[in-house]
C-alpha cells in the first residue's frame, strides 16, 4: 500500500510539472480586487519605481501607487536618499491624477511618501497650482524624470534637502520640485528641520 | 543611504555579508559540522547578522550608519564565533574531511553565493502582493532611513525580514529581491542534503545521488515551491529554518561527537523561524516537540549543555528583540496582532519549556530513553488538546477557517495537485506501522509536519476565518512543511527499497 501511494503521489506531481510555472492555475476563484493580487512573474530588478507600474491594478490602491511614486521622485530630487522634508499643501485632494481604467481620479497618499521619505514630510500654506510657463521654465533650465502614474521629478543643479510638492492641473501632473526651484520658496516656511541623530 | 559597498548592489552585498559573516562565526566549530554541513549552515546563520542592526539603532536612537552596522555584524559573529568555540574547544572533526576542506568550502560556498545572487540580479524577477511592498520594502527603507524598528513592524512582520530587507536599502537597492531565490536554493540543498545522509544513508553512492537529486527536482517543480522562490514574503525563508532546525537535531543525535555544535545549529534555526514571521514564536515549538521527542528517547545521556545550545539562541533573540521594543515604546498593544505581553509570554514558554524537559529528564533518568511511539502519542494528544480548546473559543470560526483550508489546499489554493501526494505520503507514513523497518528519523519528520499543522490551524482557528484563494495566510503558511513532506517521501521510498532489498546497502 505504501509504494502504491508513493507512486501515486509522484506520479500527481509529474502531471503538475506541465502548469507548475503558475501558481493561480489551480486557484478557480478569481478576485482581482483582494490584496493578494499578482500581476505574475515581473523583471523590476532593484529599483522600487520600476516596480511601481506594475503592481496589481486595484483601483482601492491607486492613492497608495501615486504616493510611491512622489516618495521615490522626492527621493530623486534629494539625491538618492530620503530628503529633511518633504513639503506639501493643506489639501492634497487638489492634485488629482487619473485612475488607469474606470475614469476616477486619485490624490497621492501621504502615508506612503511620507514613509518612503523617512517621516519627515510637512503640510505648508501654499499654492501648489502651478502654469504652464513655469512647468516649461523647469523643463528648460533643469532635468524633468518621469515616473509612474503622472508624477515629475524636477532635477536642480544639486541634490535638495527641502522638496516641494506642485500639480499642474492642464495636464494632471504632480511635480516634485527642489526647494531652489519653487516658485513659492521665498514666502515658503517650512518647519524647523530635525537635525539628523 | 547609498553606503555602497564597492560598488555592489544591496541585492548581492548582502546575501555575500551573510555567507562571510556565517563563515566566520562558524569557523570554530567546522570541523564538528563537517565540510558540507558547514557550507550549508553559513548562509542561514549569517543572515541572521543583519536583525542585531535594527535592534542597535532603535536603541541608540541613531540612524543606519557604518559606524553602527559594522559593531552590529560583527558583533553578532564575535557571539556566535565565541560560543561556537566555548561549546566545543577541541573540535575534533566529525567525519574524515581532509583539514582543508572547510576553508575551502567556505570559499566556494561565498563565491557560489555571490554568483548564484548575480545571476538572480540580472533577470531582476519578483513577485509581489500588497504585504511586500506596503510592509517588507517599506519598512525596509524606512529603517534605514531613520533607524527605527517599530513596534507595528513587530506585530506586523517580524523582525528578520525588514532587517534584511533595510540591509539592502542600506547598499543602496530600494527593491530587495534576491535573498528569496537564495532562501529556495538553500532550502533545495538542505533538502538533498538530508535525503542523502539520513533517508537514503548506507545506500550505493550512486543511488544516494539519484534519490537526493530526484527528490529535490520533484520539490522545485511543484508551484507552490516556484511561487514561493520569487515571491516577496516570509514563506520561502520559514521553510528554510524549519526544515535546517529539524535536520539539525538529526545530524546531531546521529553525529556522536558534534552534538553540542549541531543542536546550537538547531538552536539558531529556530531562532530564524522565530523571528522570520509575527507567529513564528508559535512555529519555533515544532523544533523544541521535535528536540524533546528525539532528546528523551535518546538512548545515550542527556546533559544541561545540550537544553542550552538548542533553546539559548531563540531565547536569546526573542530577549533581545521584546528587550528593545519594550524599552523603546513599553508594553506596546496591536490589534489583531501579538502585541508585547503575549509576545513575551509565547517567547517565555520556549525557556518553560526547556525547563520541563530537564524536570522530565531528572524523573525518568533511570529509564534512560522514553518510547519513540509513547512519546510522539503523547505530544500528538497534547497538540489536540490544544486544537480542542481553539475550537471551543469559537467554534463557527474554527470550523470555517478549517474548511476555508482544506478547499484552498484541494482546489483554490494555487496547490495544483500537490496536497494529493502530500495526503499520500502522509497516509503511507501513518499506516506502514511496523510493517516495514522503520528508519528511526522517520517518526520526527512525520511528527514535524502534524505538529506543524496542528499549530497552524490552531493559530488560525482563533484569529481569523481565512479567505478561498492563494493569498489565504493559512494556505500559505502550510508551505513551510513542504520540505519536510518530501524528506519524508524520501525516508518512505528508502525504507520501502530496504525492505524488498531492490538495493542492498553496502554497511
Amino acid at each position: 500500500m505504501t509504494a502504491t501511494l508513493l507512486v501515486f503521489g509522484v506520479i500527481v506531481l509529474l502531471i503538475d510539472i506541465s502548469h507548475a510555472e503558475d501558481a493561480r492555475t489551480g486557484n478557480t476563484w478569481d478576485e482581482p480586487e483582494r490584496w493578494w493580487t499578482f500581476q505574475g512573474l515581473e523583471s523590476p530588478g532593484d529599483d522600487f519605481t520600476a516596480v511601481i507600474p506594475t503592481l496589481a491594478d486595484v483601483t482601492s490602491r491607486y492613492s497608495m501607487h501615486i504616493g510611491l511614486s512622489v516618495g521615490m521622485a522626492a527621493r530623486e530630487v534629494a539625491g538618492g536618499a530620503r530628503p529633511q522634508r518633504v513639503l506639501y499643501p493643506r489639501s492634497l485632494d487638489t492634485m488629482l491624477v487619473p485612475g488607469r481604467w474606470n475614469n476616477g481620479e486619485y490624490a497621492p497618499a501621504l502615508a506612503q511618501f511620507d514613509a518612503l521619505t523617512g517621516y519627515g514630510s510637512a503640510e505648508v500654506d501654499y499654492d501648489p497650482i502651478v502654469d504652464t510657463a513655469t512647468v516649461e521654465k523647469w523643463a528648460t533650465e533643469a532635468t524633468v524624470l518621469e515616473y509612474p502614474w503622472n508624477v515629475r521629478a524636477v532635477l536642480g543643479s544639486r541634490p535638495s534637502g527641502i522638496v516641494v510638492l506642485y500639480y499642474d492641473p492642464t495636464e494632471r501632473i504632480v511635480y516634485v520640485v527642489p526647494q531652489a526651484l519653487s516658485p513659492v520658496a521665498a514666502g515658503m516656511s517650512p518647519p524647523q528641520e530635525d537635525s539628523e541623530k | 543611504m547609498n553606503h555602497f559597498l564597492l560598488g555592489i548592489p544591496g541585492n548581492i552585498g548582502v546575501p555575500v555579508i551573510s555567507a562571510l559573516i556565517g563563515a566566520v562565526a562558524l569557523w570554530p566549530l567546522r570541523r564538528r559540522l563537517g565540510t558540507v554541513g558547514y557550507a550549508l549552515c553559513m548562509l542561514p546563520v549569517g543572515l541572521l547578522a543583519w536583525a542585531i542592526v535594527p535592534l542597535l539603532t532603535t536603541l541608540t536612537g541613531t540612524v543606519m550608519r557604518w559606524r553602527v552596522v559594522l559593531p552590529g555584524l560583527l558583533g553578532y559573529t564575535l557571539l556566535v564565533g565565541v560560543t561556537g568555540h566555548a561549546l566545543d574547544r577541541d573540535n575534533a572533526p566529525s567525519g574524515t574531511s581532509h583539514v582543508a576542506a572547510p576553508g575551502l568550502a567556505a570559499v566556494a560556498t561565498v563565491l557560489l553565493t555571490a554568483g548564484c545572487a548575480w545571476l538572480i540580479y540580472v533577470t531582476g524577477w519578483s513577485i509581489y502582493t500588497v504585504d511586500s511592498w506596503s510592509n517588507y520594502a517599506m519598512y525596509g527603507i524606512s529603517i534605514a532611513d531613520t533607524g527605527a524598528f517599530t513596534a507595528s513592524m513587530m506585530a506586523n512582520r517580524a523582525l528578520l525580514l525588514p532587517a534584511l530587507h533595510a540591509g539592502v536599502a542600506f547598499l543602496g537597492g530600494t527593491w530587495t529581491f534576491v535573498l528569496y531565490p537564495l532562501f529556495a536554493i538553500e532550502t533545495a540543498a538542505l533538502l538533498g542534503y538530508a535525503v542523502w545522509s539520513t533517508a537514503f544513508a548506507g545506500f550505493r553512492a550512486w543511488v544516494r545521488v539519484c534519490a537526493s537529486l530526484l527528490t529535490v527536482a520533484l520539490m522545485i517543480t511543484t508551484a507552490p515551491f516556484l511561487l514561493h522562490s520569487v515571491y516577496v514574503h516570509s514563506h520561502m525563508v520559514s521553510a528554510m529554518y524549519l526544515l535546517l532546525a529539524v535536520a539539525s537535531i538529526w545530524r546531531a543525535f546521529e553525529s556522536g561527537t558534534a552534538r553540542i555544535a549541531w543542536l546550537t545549529m538547531a538552536g539558531i534555526a529556530a531562532a530564524g523561524l522565530a523571528l522570520a514571521r509575527p507567529d513564528g514564536f508559535a512555529y519555533a515549538f515544532v523544533v523544541y516537540g521535535v528536540f524533546a521527542l528525539v532528546w528523551l528517547t535518546d538512548e545515550s545521556e542527556r546533559t544541561a549543555a545540550e537544553l542550552a545550545a538548542m533553546f539559548a539562541p531563540p531565547t536569546a533573540g526573542a530577549v533581545m528583540v521584546m528587550g528593545v521594543l519594550v524599552s523603546r515604546y513599553g508594553l506596546y498593544q496591536a490589534p489583531e496582532r501579538l502585541g508585547a505581553i503575549a509576545a513575551i509570554a509565547v517567547a517565555a514558554a520556549g525557556p518553560s519549556f526547556a525547563l520541563l524537559l530537564w524536570l522530565l529528564h531528572r524523573c525518568l533518568r533511570r529509564t534512560r530513553g522514553l518510547s519513540p511511539a509513547r512519546l510522539t502519542l503523547t505530544l500528538a494528544a497534547l497538540s489536540t488538546v490544544a486544537l480542542g480548546a481553539s475550537f471551543l473559543i469559537d467554534p463557527e470560526r474554527f470550523v470555517q477557517a478549517g474548511s476555508t483550508w482544506l478547499l484552498n489546499l484541494f482546489a483554490m489554493g494555487g496547490w495544483n495537485r500537490f496536497w494529493w501526494f502530500g495526503v499520500a505520503v502522509l497516509v503511507a507514513a501513518l499506516v506502514q506501522g511496523s510493517r516495514i523497518t522503520r528508519a528511526k528519523w522517520a517518526l520526527p519528520v512525520e511528527y514535524a509536519v502534524f505538529q506543524f499543522l496542528a499549530l497552524a490551524v490552531l493559530i488560525h482557528g482563533v484569529t481569523h476565518p481565512g479567505r478561498y484563494g492563494w493569498g489565504d495566510s493559512l494556505n500559505r503558511v502550510t508551505f513551510h512543511v513542504v520540505p519536510l513532506l518530501f524528506w519524508l517521501a524520501a525516508d518512505l521510498t528508502a525504507s520501502l527499497f530496504r525492505r524488498t532489498r531492490a538495493d542492498e546497502p553496502e554497511r
